[in-house]
């Protein structure tokens, strides 16, 4: 099956000598892969990177076959964002802003825009203005946004900051159902350890720019009893190979 | 093509959203009206002729000196250092719509906008010369008007990709702004220092217009200008996208 995404070599190197060095990554269809990494490991960038946001040193990605630098349209057409933090128009309500993502979807149907609200549940928020909004609203209107023109892929950069514990379970269950009833493929950005193990069925440590480990989450934790003790393990090892 | 149409509509959209521009929009309309009014009243007293036939024009001076360039600089301000440092530009480019699409769907907006802006005044002025204007016997020359309007788009159109071009520079809209104003006074200052200087410097056709109504100047001189006004376009267009498609957002 040929891979949805595909990462090759992938470097960018910032003025402060941060950013990421050759990352190789593929994911395939009904992929559910959680990124981890400590603050500055990279993580932002790499999705920044997969999305054309900003520009690579080295290595290309390529979205459904289409490379992003030559054919951007065709590759971002199936794909669905959240990166960074959740900002918005704020003098713009919620359907309001939801209807200028539509436009570029032309395909789409008119009660699409209901239908996400309802999934996020910010249907009786609609009309209200973005400013009036609480960071968690937010965020959950930039998931609503991500899975408005029914993607094939969707990335997400920490996409539960913000969330109370309902928003959370909301947007675990949210990822669920769109993953086993429209086979969509998550790339997950996130420090919520535990949400990312009951999630995705592939992790990506990504360490100091390097993805340090990568693979099923059944292989990889087996001899550790939970991803977040494999992860501090990860990390400590990655540490120590820093040193020598 | 359907992402460059959902760009513009976009753009025209979050610039309707924007209270601003509908306030300079109900400023533009009643200004006319306003001054209109005052030289009607004001014609017994000083000997003014209320809204004569080149009322159209005398507004067309007023807004292609002042208020269109400063409605573009507010209007500039938003759509390129206020997106960068309130992080709404990413919302933009994180859809199936290349950057130069939608760097080309910024620049039409502001285009029609301008356009808009035109038409409302074209329409308001000539209406006021009608209600309240005097019968010295003057005729409205409608194609002149009409090309005098044009010239008018044009000029201002192009002066907006030259200040599209210094927006690439800021992160922050009020810094641009500031920028922009004194960047404008001393360019409209400048000429008068300086001979030749409104030659080669698109903020001295904001007047432009004036060369489509004289009678004397010929075919030949007005082609030379408006080459100058679209080759200077076109040139800050290119500059202004080549920054923007490096921006990292």
């Amino acid at each position: 099956m040929e891979p949805i995404v595909q990462v090759r070599d992938l470097s960018k190197e910032y003025r402060n000598k941060r950013g990421i060095r050759n990352i190789g990554l593929e994911l395939r269809k009904g992929d559910i892969y959680g990124l981890l990494g400590p603050n500055g490991a990279g993580k932002t960038t790499l999705l920044k990177l997969m999305t054309g946001l900003i520009r690579p040193d080295r290595g290309a990605v390529s979205l459904f076959g289409h490379d992003i630098e030559q054919s951007f349209e065709p590759a971002m057409r199936r794909v669905g964002c959240m990166i960074e933090s959740a900002d918005f128009y704020d003098y713009v309500t919620a359907s309001q802003y939801l209807k200028l993502v539509s436009n570029f979807y032309p395909e789409l149907a008119k009660e699409r825009i209901g239908e996400v609200l309802d999934y996020v549940g910010l249907s009786s928020f609609a009309q209200d203005k973005i400013r009036n909004y609480s960071t968690g609203m937010k965020q959950k209107l930039a998931l609503a946004a991500a899975v408005l023109p029914n993607p094939e892929l969707v990335l997400l950069d920490e996409p539960t900051n913000g969330l109370d514990i309902e928003g959370i379970v909301l947007f675990r269950e949210l990822v669920k159902r769109l993953s086993e009833e429209h086979g969509i493929t998550f790339l997950i950005s996130s420090h919520m350890i535990h949400e990312l193990e009951q999630m995705c069925n592939r992790i990506g440590i990504l360490y100091n720019g390097t993805l340090v480990q990568e693979g099923q989450v059944a292989e990889l934790l087996t001899g550790s009893p939970s991803l977040e003790q494999y992860y501090i393990e990860q990390l400590r090892k990655a540490k120590e190979g820093e040193r020598q | 093509m359907i992402s460059l149409q959902a760009g513009i509509r976009n753009e025209l959209l979050l610039m309707l959203y924007r209270r601003k521009t509908m306030i300079f929009f109900v400023v533009a309309a009643v200004l006319p009206i306003l001054l209109a009014m005052s030289f009607h009243a004001l014609q017994p007293v000083i000997g003014l002729v209320a809204a004569s036939p080149s009322f159209p024009i005398q507004m067309l001076e007023l807004y292609t000196l002042f208020m269109i360039p400063l409605f573009l600089f507010l209007a500039i301000a938003d759509l390129f250092p206020q997106e960068v440092s309130a992080r709404t530009m990413k919302l933009t480019l994180l859809r199936p719509i290349t950057r130069f699409r939608a760097f080309a769907a910024k620049l039409l907006a502001l285009g029609m906008a301008i356009a808009a802006m035109l038409v409302l005044l074209a329409i308001v002025s000539l209406l006021c010369h009608a209600a309240i204007g005097t019968s010295d016997g003057g005729s409205i020359d409608l194609i002149g008007y009409g090309k005098a309007y044009i010239a008018g788009f044009l000029s201002m159109w192009a002066l907006s990709s030259l200040f599209v071009f210094f927006a690439q520079f800021f992160r922050s809209a009020s810094g641009f702004l500031i920028f922009s104003i004194i960047l404008y006074a001393v360019a409209k200052v400048f000429p008068f220092f300086v001979k030749g200087f409104s030659s080669f410097s698109l903020t001295s056709y904001t007047d432009w217009y004036l060369v489509w109504l004289s009678h004397s100047v010929s075919a030949g001189s007005l082609l030379t200008s408006t080459l100058f006004v679209i080759s200077g376009m076109i040139l800050f267009f290119s500059l202004g996208y080549l920054m923007f498609e490096r921006k990292e957002v």
